[in-house]
């Protein structure tokens, strides 16, 4: 999403293994386990560097937790629900049924520079503010006065601008003059067609190929009243399904069997025109003829182009882009249509009803680069939010996959995170204090003891020794990056729902795992010699480290007032840099 | 992570703020800082550009931010001004709490929500209004006027939204945590 | 990134000055250097603006406004000569040969050595002209240096705003003119 900055925790959604039909396969309920293990013993890593993984990783923050499927869920696995349309300029909602007829862009006075894309303002021209008023960009100067528009008064810029826009787009010559409704919505990229900067010859060449505006006016109309028909006819709902069906059957026959067959029933159909009339290319020397005589600093570059619904060449052709709208959406879970964020309808509010994400703050920290072939010890703090207490086993392969593989080891695999109790708790007493265990802050750096601990925080070490990099072959920046899967697993006991009233005692055991891809960092060039690197550390598993190492900040005390459900595991991983005890 | 700062590098105040001895304020009468904010070396606030003529119902304040916000060093915070029914008055610049103002940056918006991110070296044009939950990269350059809706990335000479920021933004933008580190 | 401001009231030489009456100086604006520095009628100086006639002359013409932290040096012997009704914003770096009039420099753009600049240019926030470069009359600099020509025709309009805006910041800008004229 943003810079890399190293280290970074990426957690990898199972979705794409197929989104909802395989709900189960990674998370369930410990009572029905068997196949978790199965699917551990096949031996499948996960590999950061498959083309695959790319669309199955996402930084924490952007993922969302479903309650009942017990899961991640990412952006592509959710399903959003337009909340409420609104312009990203004046912040005005839009009703959907305006954004039905009108189209979806802002109807009132933002619109956004052709050239720079900057927000336009409405300028008087006049002495001491009066009119004529244009649309002016402050960031590159141009105004709508360059295309020759000026408006009477200050309000209602869209409707002048149609009116001016349609008294220049009808040539005394059209007598396809379009009807009125394509005109109350002009700014729709839909209707916007080419008439008003029509490059066609005039010269009739039979049969006179209609403007994009004026076909569109038409098929408007002709659904319009087929819609009416449907909707009075008794069987309403079967009668359009049958015709839809027929559309479609005939569509299809059209695509794959080819023209030839059935040319009869498809010319009768109105529908089916647009795809049949053909149209008589534009003569271009007009275009280029125009285009030379602009010059370079007359033309349009190909985004300036492209974003208009008529594609100008030139400069003097653009037009003040309308804003688009923006939505709220509210996200539901696509397997079990749990609603998982649900915004105020308020546009300027950013207060959730419903919100139930994977996680919070996730701190990156500093790029640094890693020395080849010496060992880097990293603190990897599992955070807990949830009000049980977690047990957390990490697995992870012991070369990392890629062409270059680093060789990885976690010091401590299986701990114990404690509660996220209110922070309070730890403040009232030691009988309070769920997890006041004695060895606490051991900070040996020994193989299997955690580093550190707090209340509903695990610090393990976790030791990287990133391979060495063939100087004479051309790398990818992508084998620079030492990325580490890291499987992690987790189970707790939670409170079943007390629905019933009776479940009060009952806990269940729920067990959760998935793969997080940590991005620890990118290798260096190896520098002989250099202080802080000396690998002698790397023999003994950390031993000179535990006098050089910063106390680990606690963890963030978190807030009760997010429903993070999600167990999950914030990684701050604190720069360490092995031996550097003097 | 950033040392802890040598003592007497700032002066606090009694709501919290801590504002740096080498930092350039000018018309501290007319600025109102929330509390808990941090101010660095080298950071300009032209509280003295106030708006002119009668005081109004907030009196003169030129600035106010919120709590919780950070400017760090060589950051410039000027109130907008503008010519209006023939007169040039400057207006006041309204910033709200978990406000991050990255080094160098310039800001001359007429109002900046909660939870707003500024880069390093990001230039926000005059009465630019920027919502809340808003990231605005490095060296971004807002045009003036330009109004950023809610949970919005930004970037781009001129800014444009280029993404739109999840659900945990405003976890993400907090900065009590910087606060305490200073 | 942002020029430091440090206040040196007495270190460095002064430079014989030539500043009109009617000029708006702030206490902290800095002219230092050897060579001359002349500055024409209505002019202001904001605080902290820096002047720099070591390597030559400098010549501000009438009703410029020189912002906050503006760093204006002379690239050589023949010096930097800025015409009438021109606007540098904060952060701005001209070491231009000439500057025409009613040119806009935004914040932060840098006009580099010895450039030969039009009039009624326009510079947007952070954008630079290179070394001995001439921008013709009415170019904008835009974006990541693209270039445009403005065809409007309301250049009085924009002198008659930066007249405006030279009355309403001579309520808030103390002068002192005297301290300058040694």
């Amino acid at each position: 999403m943003n810079a890399p900055l190293f280290p970074s925790i990426l957690i990898s959604c199972p979705c794409s293994d197929n989104v909802g039909q395989q709900r189960s396969r990674r998370s369930k309920t410990a009572a029905a386990d068997p196949d978790l293990d199965q699917w551990e013993e096949e031996g499948e890593t996960f590999d950061p560097r498959s083309p695959r993984s790319a669309f199955s990783l996402f930084p924490l923050e952007n993922l969302l937790f479903c309650e009942d499927c017990n899961q991640v869920r990412c952006p592509r696995c959710v399903q959003d629900e337009i909340a409420c349309y609104f312009c990203p300029s004046c912040l005005f909602e839009v009703p959907s049924s305006t954004v039905k007829s009108e189209g979806n862009r802002c109807t009132r006075n933002c619109f956004s520079c052709p050239i720079c894309f900057a927000a336009l303002a409405v300028t008087a021209t006049g002495e001491d503010q009066t009119g004529p008023f244009i649309l002016l960009c402050a960031h590159c100067l141009w105004s709508t006065s360059d295309i020759g528009i000026t408006f009477e008064k200050p309000t209602s810029i869209t409707a002048q601008l149609t009116a001016k826009l349609k008294a220049a787009s009808l040539p005394p010559s059209n007598s396809l003059a379009p009807p009125e409704s394509s005109h109350s919505r002009p700014l729709s990229p839909l209707s916007q067609g080419s008439s008003v900067y029509n490059f066609r010859p005039n010269s009739p060449i039979p049969p006179p190929a209609p403007t994009d505006e004026a076909e569109f006016a038409r098929l408007k109309g002709y659904y319009h009243q087929q819609n009416t028909i449907a909707s009075s006819d008794d069987f309403g709902g079967a009668g359009s399904l049958s015709r839809l069906m027929g559309m479609y059957s005939t569509g299809r026959r059209i695509g794959s069997y080819g023209t030839g067959n059935m040319p009869k029933l498809v010319k009768q159909k109105q529908e089916w025109q647009e795809i049949e009339s053909y149209r008589v290319m534009d003569s271009e020397d007009e275009v280029i003829e125009k285009m030379k005589k602009a010059g370079f600093y007359g033309a349009t570059s190909q985004s300036q182009r492209i974003i208009q619904s008529h594609q100008p060449r030139l400069l003097e052709d653009v037009r003040p882009l309308a804003a688009l709208l923006r939505t709220k959406r509210a996200k539901r879970c696509r397997s079990c249509r749990h609603i998982l964020v649900k915004p105020e309808q308020k546009v300027g509010s950013i207060r959730y009803r419903i919100r139930l994400v994977a996680g919070l703050d996730h701190n990156a920290v500093n790029y640094f680069s890693l020395q080849p072939l010496a060992t880097h010890q990293f603190l990897l703090t599992v955070t807990n939010p949830l009000y049980d207490v977690i047990n957390i086993t990490l697995a992870t392969p012991e070369k990392t996959p890629g062409k270059y593989p680093a060789t990885v080891y976690i010091l401590c695999p299986e701990f114990e995170v404690g509660a996220s109790t209110d922070v309070w708790d730890e403040a009232l007493g030691p009988e309070a204090k769920p997890k006041a265990k004695a060895a606490k802050g051991r900070k040996t750096g020994l193989a299997g003891t955690i580093w550190d601990s707090g209340r509903n925080w695990t610090s393990v070490i976790l030791e990287i020794v990133p391979p060495h990099l063939p100087d004479d072959v051309e790398l990818e920046e992508d084998d620079f990056i030492v990325k580490v899967p890291i499987l992690v697993r987790s189970v707790y006991e939670s409170d079943v729902d007390k629905d019933d009233g009776i479940g009060k005692d009952i806990k269940e055991k729920k067990e959760h795992s998935y793969w997080s891809v940590l991005e620890v960092g990118r290798i260096g060039k190896k520098v002989a010699g250099k202080v802080g690197f000396d690998d002698s550390a790397s023999a003994g598993t950390g031993v000179a480290v535990n006098k050089a190492l910063p106390p680990t900040p606690s963890g963030e005390p978190r807030e009760r007032e997010h429903r993070d459900r999600e167990h999950r595991s914030s990684s701050r991983s604190h720069r360490e840099s092995a031996g550097a005890a003097r | 992570m950033p040392p802890k700062q040598v003592k007497g590098e700032y002066i606090e105040t009694d709501t919290g703020n801590k504002v740096s001895r080498k930092s350039n304020i000018l018309g501290s009468q007319n600025i109102i800082l929330g509390g808990k904010t941090i101010i660095q070396a080298d950071c300009t606030i032209r509280g003295d550009l106030r708006r002119s003529g009668a005081p109004g119902q907030h009196g003169n304040v030129a600035i106010a931010v919120g709590r919780y916000c950070f400017f760090a060093r060589s950051s410039v915070l000027r109130p907008p001004g503008k010519v209006s029914r023939g007169a040039f008055s400057f207006y006041p610049m309204k910033l709200g709490d978990h406000v991050f103002i990255g080094e160098g940056a310039v800001v001359e918006a007429a109002m900046v929500g909660s939870f707003v991110h500024i880069g390093a070296g990001a230039v926000i044009g005059k009465f630019a209004i920027i919502k809340d939950c808003v990231r605005i990269e490095e060296g971004t350059v807002v045009a003036p006027n330009t109004v950023i809706p809610p949970f919005s990335r930004v970037a781009g000479r001129p800014g444009v939204v280029v993404e739109e920021l999840p659900e945990t933004a405003q976890d993400s933008l907090e900065l009590k945590g910087i606060y305490r580190m200073i | 990134m942002a020029p430091k401001s440090r206040l040196s009231d007495h270190a460095a030489s002064r430079p014989p000055c030539t500043l009109s009456t009617t000029i708006l100086i702030s206490e902290t604006a800095q002219l230092t250097g050897s060579h001359p520095i002349s500055i024409g009628e209505h002019t202001v100086l904001h605080p902290r603006c820096r002047l720099n006639s070591t390597l030559g002359p400098i010549t501000i013409g009438d009703y410029c406004i020189l912002n906050e932290r503006v760093n204006i040096a002379a690239p050589d012997r023949e010096g930097c000569k800025i015409e009438n009704y021109v606007m540098v914003e904060m952060n701005a770096v001209v070491e231009a040969r000439s500057v025409g009039e009613g040119t806009f420099i935004e914040v932060g753009a840098k006009l580099g050595g010895k450039c030969i600049v039009g009039k009624n240019c326009k510079f947007s926030p952070l954008t630079t002209v290179g070394e001995e470069e001439i921008v013709e009359d009415d170019t904008v600099i835009y974006g990541y240096g693209e270039r445009r020509k403005d065809m409007s025709a309301n250049k009085e309009t924009r002198k008659k705003l930066v007249e405006r805006q030279i009355e309403g910041l001579r309520a808030l800008i103390k002068s002192d003119r005297a301290k300058f004229l040694t």
